[in-house]
């Protein structure tokens, strides 16, 4: 298997490979740079083989999570995030909208969820380059950590534009459905179709997957460009249509 | 099975088997399975017994008082009439004891060091997964199908924190499981402070259904104390924060572990010359066999064993830190205090760092990230704030009607040096620093 793909970080080749192996049976479970060199996993029914090495043919520097963090909080207004939760899943929404960063992202209690991003965010908060509050917000008088960059103009590294306008239009979105949203899309990277990343979303989060919650998630994924397999599902079922 | 088994537990006093109660044989069953087994040979506290020798307690005496824990929980949920709602209590019931038994199960050696050795070899895989695959073994899997309970089991393991009633017994602030640690860590280390009013908490717990997103559209099972019970709350929080502070994050214990993960990482790197230690179950599970039946066999004594093979041999690093563990010969610990803000000055500890280095003095950073161990939520300043208080029928934070959460956290930054004379050059280098 080869995939030739102008891509520089390991969840962008991840992603290429994605695209390339769809509807072949085969599942990406992870891309891994080494030496400059990519190493796809494939996963063929439950046996993983090493399938591919390829160079990256794009220079450029990936961010590392305190970057990613910074940039994230510099992407929305008012530079402040409330919430860790919020700020895990901006931040995994900005990888998947094509932050150039190798920060890896798994399915966690709430979401999918990064070490890394929290390891990032306690250092930035030890370091007092974010400050970190403690404020009780919404009905649920919730205690919720507040992140705020501390210098706005000090940020080094941005997001490109398209992650810009992606993260735009999911800060407009709750928390609970950033999370519903954001779980749906881990389970359409993992090879699921649309229709079955929403059944597992709801399994795995039965009281929170009321049905307007859900809407409003898809909502969030189709407007920040991030529904590629649904929109790749409806092709191919058009298609069978057809045959 | 006897008619009538029993376990004497120093927290619960008498845990009782009955051969009459279906629960309880499942209960009995589940115990004697190999994979539960196991767990007689990973202590609960790691490392800590370097600081509190009586600290040598296993997982299996604290998965039998999370699941006598459980029991009383729930008996007082049933006494109080919170369950009337629910279709088939006895089958629920079973399932959230026989959770409650299981949910270490799938914990490595040493946990906390194993699972930075997995990361530091880029392994993902977490022991919640491996408790499910635990679930899924053959042994397991059958005395939960018997018992009619192997699905409602496993969904404990698969779904999140507050779906059901019973899901707040096993997985929320003031689960069976933290409610265990904390007293059986506090009596086992000896710790005076600490103690929880066992009696007056369960009175004041009560379960109920809570807003827990900002427009209050989403609610969520979550324990709820009585009005009388802030007493009994704020305990709770100071036995979680002293056990934190004196036991968990113990920075000789830290010592011990990272001291144990750089020889293991050495031992790792340089196995394939060392055909001494090639078949042991620890160096075949990073080599790439990283089935069930390997992964059963990596307990305690298969890195105690790896320390005793490096400590008679001439493998230069390992060799030596073997040596040092079993005479517990620690690295040494520097700490950075916050200033009056909260704040570590990166520039500074970055000069620090880079000056280390310049001088080759070996460092390891030490930053407070083991956030996935509950032990560790209270690093999570949230996590006690939000244990909720029903007050003239309104839920109201902890954090919001207690004095005892209104200071910030105190922060620190540590580094770690291989012996004394490397502290006390890198001091005298952070001396220098301007």
């Amino acid at each position: 298997l080869k995939i030739f793909t102008a891509a520089r970080t390991c969840t962008q080749v991840r992603a290429a490979a994605f695209h390339s192996v769809a509807y072949s049976g085969l599942y990406i479970e992870r891309a891994k740079k080494l030496n400059g060199s990519f190493t796809v996993f494939v996963l063929c029914s439950t046996v993983r083989i090493k399938a591919s090495r390829y160079k990256s043919t794009m220079e450029g520097t990936e961010m590392n999570a305190e970057a990613l963090v910074l940039a994230v909080l510099d992407a929305v207004p008012g530079h402040e995030v409330r919430g860790k939760k919020r700020l895990q899943k901006l931040s995994y929404f900005a990888v998947e909208s094509g932050a150039n960063t190798d920060v890896d992202f798994f399915l966690h209690d709430f979401g999918p969820f990064s070490p890394d991003v929290a390891r990032a965010t306690d250092l930035l908060s030890l370091f007092g380059e974010i400050i970190e509050e403690d404020a009780q917000y919404g009905q649920a008088k919730k205690y919720l950590k507040v992140f705020r960059l501390a210098n706005p103009g000090a940020v080094a590294e941005r997001l490109p534009q398209q992650t810009l306008k992606s993260i735009a239009v999911l800060n407009d979105y709750s928390t609970i459905e950033l999370e519903i949203a954001s779980t749906i899309r881990f389970f359409m990277r993992e090879g699921l179709s649309a229709a079955a990343a929403v059944s597992a979303t709801k399994e795995l989060k039965p009281s929170k997957s009321e049905p307007n919650i859900i809407r409003r998630a898809e909502d969030a994924l189709a407007k920040a460009g991030l529904d590629e397999r649904r929109r790749a599902d409806q092709v191919s079922d058009s298609r069978s249509n057809r045959i | 099975m006897k008619d009538e088994e029993r376990i004497r537990c120093p927290i619960h006093d008498l845990i009782g088997f009955k051969r009459s109660r279906d629960e309880d044989v499942l209960l009995w069953n589940l115990i004697q399975t190999s994979s539960f087994q196991r767990l007689r040979r990973i202590k609960q506290l790691g490392f800590s017994e370097f600081v509190y020798p009586g600290a040598t307690h296993s997982r299996f005496s604290h998965v039998l008082g999370a699941m006598q824990m459980a029991r009383r929980m729930l008996d007082v949920f049933e006494k109080n009439q919170a369950f009337e709602d629910v279709e088939n209590l006895p089958i629920e019931r079973k399932a959230t004891l026989a959770a409650a038994l299981l949910h270490d199960l799938g914990h490595g050696p040493y946990s906390h060091v194993f699972e930075e050795v997995c990361s530091a070899r880029g392994l993902k895989k977490k022991h919640e997964e491996y408790t499910l695959d635990f679930i899924n073994s053959d042994d397991v899997q059958k005395e939960l199908t018997d018992a009619g309970v192997f699905e409602k089991t496993k969904r404990f393991f698969s779904s999140e924190p507050g779906y059901s009633v019973f899901n707040a017994v096993i997985s929320s602030q003031m689960d069976c499981d933290r409610l265990d640690f904390l007293c059986r860590d506090r009596h086992h280390t000896g710790v005076r402070s600490a103690a929880i009013d066992l009696a007056w908490l369960f009175d004041s717990l009560r379960i109920e259904k809570v807003p827990v997103d900002d427009g209050g559209q989403v609610r969520e099972y979550s324990f709820v104390f009585a009005e009388k019970g802030m007493a009994v709350a704020e305990e709770f929080v100071i036995a979680y924060m002293k056990m934190y502070h004196t036991v968990y994050f113990h920075k000789t214990t830290r010592g011990v572990q990272h001291l144990v993960k750089d020889m293991l990482v050495d031992l790792l790197d340089n196995y394939s010359d060392r055909p001494e230690i090639k078949g042991l179950p620890f160096i075949k599970f990073f080599a790439g066999d990283q089935g069930l039946d390997v992964y059963e066999k990596l307990d305690d004594n298969s890195i105690v064993s790896l320390v005793h093979l490096a400590a008679d041999k001439e493998w230069g690093l390992s060799t030596d830190l073997a040596k040092r563990f079993l005479n517990r010969k620690n690295y040494k610990c520097f700490e950075i205090q916050s200033t009056p803000t909260g704040n570590i000055p990166r520039n500074k500890l970055d000069q620090f760092r880079e000056a280390l280095r310049e001088q080759n003095v070996y460092f390891v950073d030490d930053f407070l990230s083991q956030r996935t161990y509950k032990q560790h939520a209270v690093t999570d300043s949230g996590f006690l704030k939000n244990i909720l208080i029903k007050i003239d029928g309104e839920y109201e934070s902890l954090g919001s009607v207690s004095s005892l959460l209104k200071g910030p956290a105190q922060r620190v930054a540590r580094i770690y040096f291989r012996d004394d004379e490397d502290r006390s050059k890198a001091k005298d280098i952070f001396a220098g620093l301007h």
